[in-house]
């Protein structure tokens, strides 16, 4: 059997998709009463994350491969992934998103008043992803999980059978065997609408991934009531301050940002800002930052563009290099036709047809806000260097123009445990915010830990009570104290 | 019954080789000698430009281009192109403003317009190679005809080169009737009209006239969907009607069937002989008219040449390879489009692959250039066209 639907955590045939699918009303039904362990998801995430890195779960590798990636990029995506399913990761993203490890736990908001609130999920949450990045279904999925809801894929052909197979490993690690009952994945060609209706008819909520159209088209697919959480594409650019702008540590590492990976990430600078006004500056500073372009892009090995792609880096090149002639513009090329420099002595920003193509463009400080303002809800990524003295208004100016996400040249890729994702925490767009309010019950409770009824956890039944002496006689742990 | 008309040229010492050759009347006309005079009308073409536009002094100026070193029509592709889009955002004149007759603007697929400024030889000229291609297909009639005009009603001040174009094709044949699938709400909009446009086809018919059916393939497709969803057809016209699409698909892209299935479908609906539906291609930036031969090739006349360019190099390619599409042309005097870089991808063949006998290459489009989507994750242009600061 061809592995491409998962239907409650289990392997489901082609031939079994329709009747699987017309069961699934009923089964959600009964399912959106059972509550979301969280422990239960950090086991089976140590788990996996321990077989990856242990490199037993081959297939991950294999679909990979198949899906284009060398084994060198496969692993690192699986690095990726396995960093996430860290357990301290998780908690620090649930700390940092929801506030704690807990927070379907009502709570009180301040012990001045008789009003609790909590975090719950939207109940289910259809993720539709683009096939543009192996990472997003699994990492989109994990975080719909996180949230505590019943979430079903719609996986892109493009993207092989790997976030399939990677739930279905994350499934298998779950000794509860409770996980199962809140993942679904299916591969369902877009053509085949009665079948993906039945899909979108259950959402409570829509993770869309991809680009305006697609957004656009899954918006009218949707039910009416769905919270559409919109994950569209992006633009993001690098500002260097005239203070850096012979800094060679630090044009090397935008140039690096430049030729890894191809610009293919959102967060991939398209455009280098100069803090300057002065067009012969711009100029000179180009041409020196194509040494540094030509060095670093030796030194990673290039993709080369499909036809297409090809087509629109050489049509823009056409359109600069006439720009010449009205001085306008100027192209600045490598010999190999590795990557191109666009100066353009308009600051307005505009995108890169990427494989290391870079806009030049002047841009002072006091412009930068009314500059971007067209782009304004597209803007992440702010590569920006600067000295400590020009960093508050040069980062005031950019967070004021859109600009979601600041980061070093040299690092616009990384992110850490807990970051906001396009301006938003991915857990408080998967959740609702809930409030309980009954003043003359709660008198006497602090949170609804409290009224639990749960049996103690397995693991904590069989873990002997620490003594007053055991306590005092504990090894002080380092590593404890630094994370408190 | 053709009266070919006689046009004057702006200069006619500077551009003697200009006047010859599009004073040659088939269409399809080639030999050794064409193509020697294609060449020296090229030489004055850019000389012409050379000396009456900065910007166009300066872009051969700065590739080093040199007029001397012309010597064949293979040494004219290394004359340095302009790319379509860049007419869209630039305005630039090899004439004083007062010799400006009209100004056109592209439909606009993506959100931009292209400006064109044409002379009055250059309108001129371009209309008469399209009289010229009727005359040669045997298209001029005297018999009045119906005709559905897939394009805009047209309005005070429409600029649109596809709806002027449109326009003009109606003169062909005596008009009985005009029907525009895109009827002014008389107020400066436009809206598609199917149930006007089933009516019409269905009063047509009852005239017995021919029909000519012109424009964006596009709205006639949804024509005649909805004639067949309303159970109103087929209908039998005429068998000397005609077919001529021109313009594309527009917005409507992601419902683009291809041709051959769209002529089905005209033939099974309308009755009119699959030979006399064509295709034809053409642009604001370029105005040499493409018009399909009877077995549906667009053909290069005898007053432009066209090459097919690598993607990656913009390297000449050789037949068969598909790339982007270039063409040149003399005739333009009023702006620098005589080398223009096309924003479409396309398959050059050679002339004895296609049955028709024209002794000239043919070419097949195959899709817009360098609009990629949604590759990555990072906006993309042709998301952006809108919104762009330029």
């Amino acid at each position: 059997m061809e592995k491409l639907h998962l239907f409650r955590g289990k392997w489901i045939s082609e031939a079994n998709l329709e009747k699987s699918l017309k069961e699934l009303p009923e089964i959600l039904k009964t399912d959106l009463s059972v509550k979301f362990d969280i422990n239960s998801l950090f086991n089976a995430a140590s788990g996996l994350e321990k077989k990856i890195k242990s490199g037993k779960v081959p297939e991950l590798n294999k679909s990979l491969v198949n899906y284009g990636q060398t084994e060198v990029e496969a692993t690192e995506t699986l690095n990726i992934i396995s960093r996430f399913l860290n357990i301290d990761f998780l908690k620090t993203k649930y700390t940092r998103e929801l506030g704690s490890t807990e927070p379907t736990v009502l709570k009180r908001i301040s012990f001045k008043v008789d009003i609790f609130e909590a975090w719950a999920p939207l109940g289910v949450l259809l993720h539709i992803v683009a096939g543009n990045a192996p990472t997003v279904a699994p990492l989109s999925m994990l975080e719909g999980m996180m949230s505590g809801n019943i979430n079903i894929l719609k996986n892109s052909s493009k993207n092989s059978n790997f976030p399939q197979l990677f739930l279905k490993a994350l499934v298998d690690e779950d000794k509860s065997k409770t996980l199962k009952k809140f993942v679904y994945a299916f591969q369902i060609s877009s053509k085949h609408k009665e079948l993906l209706s039945l899909l979108y008819s259950h959402a409570n909520g829509i993770a869309a991934w991809g680009g305006e159209e697609s957004i656009e088209s899954i918006k009218s697919d949707a039910p009416k009531n769905a919270r559409i959480i919109e994950w569209g594409h992006k633009i993001s650019f690098s500002y260097l301050a005239n203070s850096q702008k012979n800094n060679k540590d630090i044009l090397q590492k935008i140039a690096w940002d430049i030729c890894i990976i191809e610009q293919q990430a959102c967060s991939s600078p398209q455009c280098l800002y100069i803090e300057t006004d002065d067009k012969e500056e711009l100029v000179s500073f180009a041409n020196e930052f194509a040494t540094i372009l030509t060095k670093v892009s030796k030194e990673i090995v290039p993709k080369t563009p499909n036809l297409q792609e090809a087509a629109e880096i050489t049509t823009i090149a056409s359109l600069v290099k006439t720009g010449e002639a009205l001085s306008e513009s100027k192209l600045i090329e490598d010999k190999n036709n590795s990557w191109r420099i666009l100066v353009d002595y308009k600051s307005g920003l505009r995108p890169s047809p990427l494989y290391r193509t870079i806009w030049i463009k002047a841009l002072p400080v006091n412009q930068i806000v009314k500059t971007l303002e067209p782009l304004r809800t597209y803007l992440q990524t702010a590569s920006l260097f600067c000295n400590i003295n020009e960093l508050a208004s040069i980062s005031e100016a950019l967070i004021q123009a859109g600009v979601t996400r600041i980061m070093s040249p040299g690092s616009v890729l990384d992110d850490y445990s807990g970051q906001p994702h396009d301006g938003v925490y991915a857990l408080q767009r998967y959740s609702r915010r809930v409030s309980l309010k009954l003043p003359g019950i709660t008198n006497n409770i602090s949170d609804f830990t409290e009224l639990s009824t749960n049996t103690i956890p397995d693991e904590i039944k069989n873990h002997p009570v620490t003594t007053k002496e055991d306590f005092l006689n504990r090894e002080i742990d380092d590593n404890l104290i630094f994370s408190l | 019954m053709y009266n070919r008309s006689i046009v004057q040229i702006p200069d006619e010492h500077c551009l003697k080789k200009v006047n010859e050759l599009c004073n040659i009347s088939n269409p399809y006309q080639s030999t050794a000698k064409t193509d020697e005079l294609f060449k020296d009308a090229m030489k004055e073409t850019i000389l012409w430009h050379y000396t009456r536009n900065g910007f166009y002094k300066t872009l051969l100026d700065n590739n080093r281009f040199n007029i001397n070193s012309i010597n064949s029509i293979e040494d004219l592709y290394s004359l340095p192109m302009i790319h379509a889009n860049f007419f869209k955002t630039h305005t630039t004149a090899s004439i004083p403003i007062e010799d400006i007759e009209i100004t056109l603007t592209s439909s606009g697929t993506t959100g931009q317009k292209s400006q064109m400024f044409f002379d009055h030889w250059s309108m001129a000229a371009g209309r008469r190679m399209v009289d010229d291609v009727y005359e040669y297909n045997n298209w001029y009639s005297k018999t009045p005809a119906n005709y559905i005009v897939s394009n805009y009603e047209p309005i005070e001040g429409l600029t649109r080169g596809t709806a002027n174009t449109s326009k003009y094709l109606t003169k062909y044949a005596p008009a009985n009737e005009i029907f525009y699938l895109l009827r002014s709400t008389g107020t400066n909009k436009h809206e598609f009209d199917p149930f006007g446009a089933v009516e019409a086809l269905r009063r047509f018919e009852k005239d017995k006239l021919p029909i000519r059916i012109i424009g964006f393939p596009s709205f006639v497709y949804f024509v005649i969907q909805r004639l067949v969803e309303m159970k109103k057809s087929p209908l039998k016209f005429h068998p000397d009607s005609l077919v001529l699409f021109a313009g594309g698909w527009k917005g409507y892209a992601d419902q683009q069937i291809p041709k051959n299935n769209l002529y089905e479908m005209v033939h099974k609906n309308l009755g009119i002989p699959i030979k006399r539906c064509r295709d034809a291609y053409g642009a604001v930036e370029h105005s040499v008219p493409y018009i399909e031969c009877e077995q549906h090739h667009l053909h290069i006349p005898v007053w432009s040449r066209s090459v097919i360019r690598d993607v990656y190099t913009l390297k000449k390619l050789a037949y068969d390879k598909p790339g982007f599409l270039s063409f040149i042309t003399p005739y333009i005097t009023s702006v620098p489009a005589i080398s223009v870089l096309m924003g479409d991808m396309a398959i050059m063949h050679p002339p004895e692959s296609c049955d028709c006998g024209k002794s000239t290459p043919w070419f097949d489009i195959i899709g817009r250039a360098g609009i990629s989507k949604n590759k990555s994750c990072a906006v993309s242009a042709s998301e952006l066209l809108k919104k762009e600061d330029i």
